[in-house]
């Protein structure tokens, strides 16, 4: 059950894609004898989830890229067989963590106390109360949860009420969550806090500025095309404000339009 | 809410565009139903035709007691000013042999053809007796406000359960696969036992009421953060950006739908669409009826979350009992 869990958490979906059901209405594994394996490995190694997770990921299988093989997705379209590595959304503490992670704001500190999620108003009788936008850079795990009402954010992308243990959580696809990467205070007060740090730096062109971000915030080189693509709307953004040329590098409206755009793009959301 | 034949504060169209702040933006919100984990909402058809359509759920917290409106409890008023004795103690609630009997203030007669006890609290109700119903069976074990509110909403004192719209809903599909099943007015606020009272629990995700605050904002994010002109330039940068992304992935589907989920997105923060008078007088139009079409063409179920009661009548009452 465990191993399986830690798989699912892994891979998106379980070798039992039912995490939360073993019994007879549950899915039959994909890779029973694997699954066993683990298991008994995992028992083996004195239940080491640290272990295991390194057994996992030191695997051709998780090590796979993104792309399909010519055919490979007719003969096993739902990719149970992982002829690939799944693409999959950031959870919702992922995600939080990942705009605190890229525009600096990212407080890296263990332990220590929790912070309630910001609100839109308190109720002091119902003990919900409201804290700082940010979160104080904490991780999404020092969230406060309360059953009364969650954190809205996190909320809004699937984190499970905390009452019962949810093997598997919904992984809806909202316009919600469109509004929220668009519209939300957390976002928008991310995106500042980055052009806060992207301004200071010293970059020879708005090319090499865009080229940076797309390192921080999806982890690869930008493509020409794209480069162009970023660049162009760059522009429009600081002509529509009537930003001068010379300025442009050192402009924080100009910088913070820009690195929301790049907290809104898919790339960034999933993870592939 | 207007009773019929009586003389009402508001019409029935003017309650709803003003505790929604726009009723028309329900049509909006039913644009997010769609779920990627959740399967199709089931069609409406089984094998006993349901009369019902649509039902609102007015949950009235903090009103008042059923022995001050439709519980006729004459042996209370007997009793009045005598203290319980130690065989009415119980366990349960936090009850001592001291604490005394208190009878309703208010007088009480059969109404109607029915013979319906109801008190003078509530003069408008006892004249149309006959044409409600009052339901004497739902008893709660726990004096404890959380536990009984899920308990009414779901059906059980821990919660875990679909809530009593979520298995409309379920039941009974929606005509409009555009709109949610399941709507809920409220107040920014949460009644004890939480937001778990509108879960869909191990229904799927599109059962989970749509949440639309009175006051302020009627979603959250609704209002853009940039200009629609800005916001329209972002959006087509984003859907170059996501187009080459979606291409290079074999699970292009995911990537497509949050695609689309940014135009809907879109186009529900632009302003004139939501202006409930234009949406409000269409519907009247179209149909020859007022606002519940809304309601009518759109969602088997309702649940109106008030603040709680304006409730002079109650108050003085409570303070009586001290």
């Amino acid at each position: 059950m465990y191993v399986n869990r830690v798989w699912h958490w892994l891979f998106g979906a379980g070798l039992v894609t039912t995490p939360d059901d073993f019994g007879h209405v549950g899915e039959r594994p994909s890779h029973p004898e694997l699954l066993d394996a683990l298991a008994r490995r995992f028992m083996d190694e004195d239940w080491s989830t640290k272990r295991l997770i390194r057994s996992i990921v030191l695997s051709r299988t998780w090590q796979q890229s993104q792309d399909a093989a010519a055919g490979a997705l007719d003969i096993d379209p739902t990719n149970r067989l992982l002829h690939h590595f799944p693409v999959q959304r950031l959870d919702a503490e992922s995600l939080r963590d990942a705009m605190l992670a890229v525009s600096g704001r990212l407080d890296a500190t263990l332990h220590g106390p929790t912070t309630n999620p910001s609100r839109l108003s308190e109720d002091p009788q119902k003990r919900l109360f409201s804290g700082p936008l940010d979160g104080l850079g904490r991780r999404s795990i020092y969230t406060k949860i309360t059953i009364m009402e969650p954190p809205r954010f996190l909320a809004t992308f699937n984190q499970p009420a905390p009452k019962i243990p949810t093997g598997r959580r919904d992984i809806a696809n909202t316009p919600t969550q469109s509004l929220a990467m668009l519209n939300d205070p957390f976002v928008t007060n991310q995106a500042e806090f980055w052009a806060a740090q992207l301004i200071t730096r010293q970059d020879a062109s708005i090319a090499s500025r865009l080229q940076h971000m797309f390192l921080k915030a999806v982890g690869r080189e930008a493509t020409s095309e794209e480069l162009s693509r970023w660049a162009d709307a760059a522009r429009d953004f600081a002509e529509t404000e009537n930003i001068p040329e010379a300025d442009r590098l050192a402009s924080t409206s100009l910088w913070q339009t820009m690195a929301h755009a790049m907290f809104n793009t898919k790339e960034f959301l999933y993870v592939r | 809410m207007s009773v019929d034949h009586h003389q009402s504060l508001w019409s029935r169209r003017e309650l709803l565009a003003r505790t929604s702040n726009g009723f028309g933006l329900m049509a909006l919100a039913g644009l997010m139903s769609e779920s990627q984990s959740a399967d199709k909402a089931p069609s409406a058809s089984v094998a006993i035709p349901a009369r019902a359509k649509h039902v609102i759920l007015c949950f009235m917290d903090g009103g008042p007691s059923h022995v001050d409106t439709f519980d006729y409890k004459p042996e209370l008023a007997r009793q009045q000013g005598k203290p319980i004795g130690d065989s009415q103690v119980s366990k349960l609630s936090q009850s001592n042999a001291g604490r005394v009997w208190f009878g309703s203030p208010w007088k009480f007669a059969q109404r109607g053809q029915s013979g319906l006890w109801v008190s003078d609290l509530f003069p408008h109700i006892a004249g149309i007796s006959d044409d409600i119903c009052v339901v004497r069976s739902l008893v709660g074990r726990q004096p404890l406000h959380g536990q009984q509110n899920l308990l009414l909403h779901t059906g059980r004192v821990t919660g875990l359960a679909p809530s009593f719209g979520s298995w409309v809903t379920y039941g009974l599909g929606t005509d409009n696969q555009n709109l949610p099943g399941y709507v809920l007015l409220n107040n920014d606020w949460i009644p004890n036992g939480g937001i778990e009272n509108f879960s869909s629990a191990f229904l799927p995700a599109t059962n989970t009421a749509t949440l639309l605050r009175a006051k302020g904002a009627t979603i959250d994010n609704i209002q853009p953060t940039d200009s629609i002109e800005k916001q329209r330039r972002k959006l087509a940068l984003l859907r170059a950006q996501d187009q080459t992304f979606a291409q290079s992935t074999p699970e292009h589907h995911l990537i497509e739908s949050a695609i689309r989920n940014y135009e809907t997105a879109f186009r529900m923060a632009v302003p004139e669409i939501a202006n409930v008078d234009q949406e409000s007088e269409s519907l009247e139009n179209s149909t020859g009826s007022t606002a519940p079409t809304t309601i009518r063409s759109t969602t088997p179920c309702n649940a109106c979350e008030p603040v709680g009661w304006s409730k002079p009548a109650f108050d003085s009452l409570k303070s009586r009992a001290r």
